[in-house]
C-alpha cells in the first residue's frame, strides 16, 4: 500500500504545531498502524530528521499508552480497539491519512503526538482507590459479590486511562474515564468505605484540571477501546447526588 | 458529604440544573400546547381559556415570575457551561472529528444545543412582545373585546388570526419550532442521563422518547400557525 501520512509536528509545549505530509510506500496490509509509523520513521531517520515522536508500550491493547486521532477520529476508525490494534488493512491504497494528538488543554503537547495524560493519573490519585490495610490474602469468597455486581464492575474496571473518551469528546470532557472509576468501586464492597468521598474528590479534580462538561453525546463510549458504557456517567452523577445527600462515610 | 451550593457549582451541578430546568421548561411547553391545541377550534374556547388565566390575577404573575426565572437559569447555565466547553479544547483538531457511531448521539443537533437554544431564546422574547403586549399587532386588534360567558375580555384570537394570515409569521413560527424539536431530541434524554435516571435498559427507550417528544411537540405547535393560514384565506 501507498499512503500519504499528514502528521502533525509540534517542537514543544508552547510552540506552534502544524501538519506535515509524509508519502510511505509499500505498506503491508497486515502491518499494524504503529508498525507502519514505525518503517516511516526509520525512513525519516535515514534521511538524517527527526522522527515523528509517539508513544505505545504492550502494543496488544490492554496498557492504555498508546493513543493517536486518525482522521478524526480516537484511535483510527474501528470500534474497541486501542490505535495499536489498528491495522493497514482498515485503510486503502493510495489514502491520505491525518494522523494529530489527543486534543485537549488538559493534555498538554509534549512533542509531535505526544501529549501529557498527568492530569488523569492526578484524578485517580484524589479518590481513585481504596484504602486496606495491608495483610495476609483473604479467602477467595470470603467477602460474597453478586455476579452480575462483580461483572459489572469488572467492566468499568476495564478502562485503561488511554483517554480517548476525552479527544473524541468533542467538550474534551474527562467524564467517561472518572466515572468508570467511580462505578468501578461504587459497585464493589470494598470501595463503600469512601464511596462519597471518592466520588467528590474525582469529580473537584476532574473540574480543577479544566476538562470540559459531559454533554451527554457519547461519543466517548464510542471512541473507547474497552466499551465502557455511558451508563457509567450516569451512574456517576447518581455517586454525586448521593454524596449530596449522604452524610460522611465514616473515616 | 458535599455541601449543596458546591455541589451545583461542580461540573456535574450545573448539569443538575440544566436537567431540573430543562424538565421544568418541557413541562411548561406541554401545558402551554395543551392550552394552545383550543386554536384548532373556532376560537370561542381559546378565548374563554385566555380570560381563565388572565383572571388567575396574581396567581399567575408569581407563575410567570417563576417561569422567567427558570429560563433564565437554563440559559445562563448553558453560557457557562459553553464558555467552559469551548475552553477545554482551545487548540481544535484540524481534521474534523468523526463519529464511530454506536452508542454515539453526536449530530450537529447534540453538538448545537447552544444554537437551536439560542434560536428558542430570541423566538421567546419576539414571541411574548407578540402575543403578549401585541407589538406586532395592529391598533384595531389590540383594541378588539369580545363577549366571555356574559364579560367583557381581550380578543386574543383575533391576535392569533391576524399574526398568522401574514405568511412571514408563518414561516418564522414554523421555522423556530423546529428548532424547538431539534432542541428537545438531544435535551430530552440528555436531562435523564444528566441526573443520573438511565442505565443501560432505559438509555435506548430513553432516547427513542426523545425523538417522539420532540416530533408531537414541534408538530403540534408548528401546525397551528399553518392551520390558522390555511382555514383563514378567504377571511
Amino acid at each position: 500500500m501507498n499512503l500519504t501520512l499528514r502528521v502533525w509536528k509540534q517542537d514543544g509545549p508552547d510552540s506552534a504545531g502544524r501538519l506535515v505530509d509524509y508519502p510511505v510506500t509499500d505498506i503491508d496490509p497486515n502491518a499494524s498502524f504503529l508498525e507502519m509509523m514505525d518503517i516511516l520513521n526509520e525512513q525519516i531517520m535515514k534521511e538524517g530528521n527527526d522522527p515523528i515522536e509517539f508513544e505505545s508500550d504492550c502494543r496488544e491493547g490492554i496498557c492504555g499508552t498508546c493513543g493517536l486521532v486518525i482522521n478524526g477520529q480516537a484511535h483510527g476508525p474501528k470500534r474497541a480497539v486501542a490505535t495499536c490494534q489498528l491495522y493497514m488493512r482498515d485503510f486503502h491504497d493510495g489514502q491520505v491519512i491525518t494522523v494529530e494528538p489527543w486534543r485537549a488543554d488538559s493534555f498538554p503537547v509534549i512533542k509531535d503526538l505526544v501529549v501529557d495524560r498527568a492530569a488523569l493519573d492526578r484524578i485517580i490519585s484524589a479518590g481513585g482507590y481504596i484504602s486496606v490495610r495491608t495483610g495476609p490474602k483473604p479467602d477467595a469468597n470470603a467477602t460474597p459479590i453478586a455476579k452480575d455486581k462483580a461483572d459489572h464492575a469488572f467492566d468499568m474496571a476495564a478502562c485503561i486511562g488511554c483517554g480517548a473518551c476525552v479527544a473524541a469528546c468533542p467538550n474534551a470532557s474527562a467524564s467517561l474515564f472518572t466515572s468508570a472509576k467511580v462505578s468501578h468501586m461504587a459497585l464493589l464492597p470494598q470501595g463503600q468505605v469512601e464511596r462519597s468521598r471518592r466520588v467528590k474528590r474525582m469529580v473537584d479534580q476532574m473540574d480543577h484540571e479544566g476538562f470540559g462538561n459531559c454533554s451527554n453525546i457519547g461519543e466517548c463510549s464510542a471512541a473507547c477501546p474497552k466499551k465502557i458504557p455511558l451508563e457509567s456517567i450516569a451512574r456517576m452523577k447518581r455517586e454525586y447526588l448521593r454524596a449530596v445527600v449522604i452524610p460522611n462515610d465514616a473515616s | 458529604m458535599v455541601p449543596l451550593k458546591k455541589a451545583l457549582s461542580s461540573s456535574l451541578g450545573k448539569k443538575y440544573l440544566m436537567a431540573v430546568s430543562g424538565i421544568a421548561l418541557m413541562g411548561f411547553i406541554v401545558t402551554h400546547l395543551l392550552g394552545n391545541l383550543q386554536l384548532y377550534g373556532d376560537g370561542v374556547a381559546f378565548n374563554v381559556y385566555a380570560k381563565g388565566l388572565h383572571d388567575l390575577g396574581p396567581l399567575l404573575w408569581v407563575a410567570e415570575i417563576g417561569l422567567i426565572g427558570i429560563f433564565l437559569l437554563h440559559v445562563a447555565v448553558a453560557i457557562g457551561l459553553q464558555g467552559r466547553n469551548r475552553g477545554a479544547r482551545s487548540s481544535r483538531y484540524v481534521h474534523a472529528q468523526k463519529s464511530k457511531e454506536g452508542p454515539s448521539q453526536m449530530s450537529a443537533l447534540s453538538k448545537n444545543m447552544i444554537v437551536t437554544g439560542g434560536v428558542i431564546f430570541i423566538f421567546v422574547v419576539v414571541h411574548v412582545l407578540h402575543m403578549k403586549y401585541g407589538v406586532f399587532s395592529s391598533e384595531a386588534v389590540n383594541a378588539a373585546q369580545v363577549q366571555v360567558k356574559g364579560e367583557d375580555a381581550y380578543d386574543l384570537y383575533g391576535r392569533v388570526v391576524e399574526a398568522f394570515k401574514n405568511p412571514a409569521w408563518v414561516a418564522f413560527y414554523v421555522g423556530v419550532m423546529l428548532f424547538l424539536g431539534g432542541h428537545l431530541r438531544h435535551g430530552f434524554w440528555s436531562a435523564f442521563q444528566s441526573l443520573g435516571a438511565l442505565n443501560h435498559r432505559l438509555e435506548r427507550p430513553a432516547i427513542a422518547a426523545g425523538a417522539i417528544v420532540a416530533v408531537l411537540l414541534a408538530a403540534g405547535f408548528l401546525g397551528i400557525p399553518i392551520f390558522i393560514f390555511i382555514t383563514n384565506q378567504g377571511a
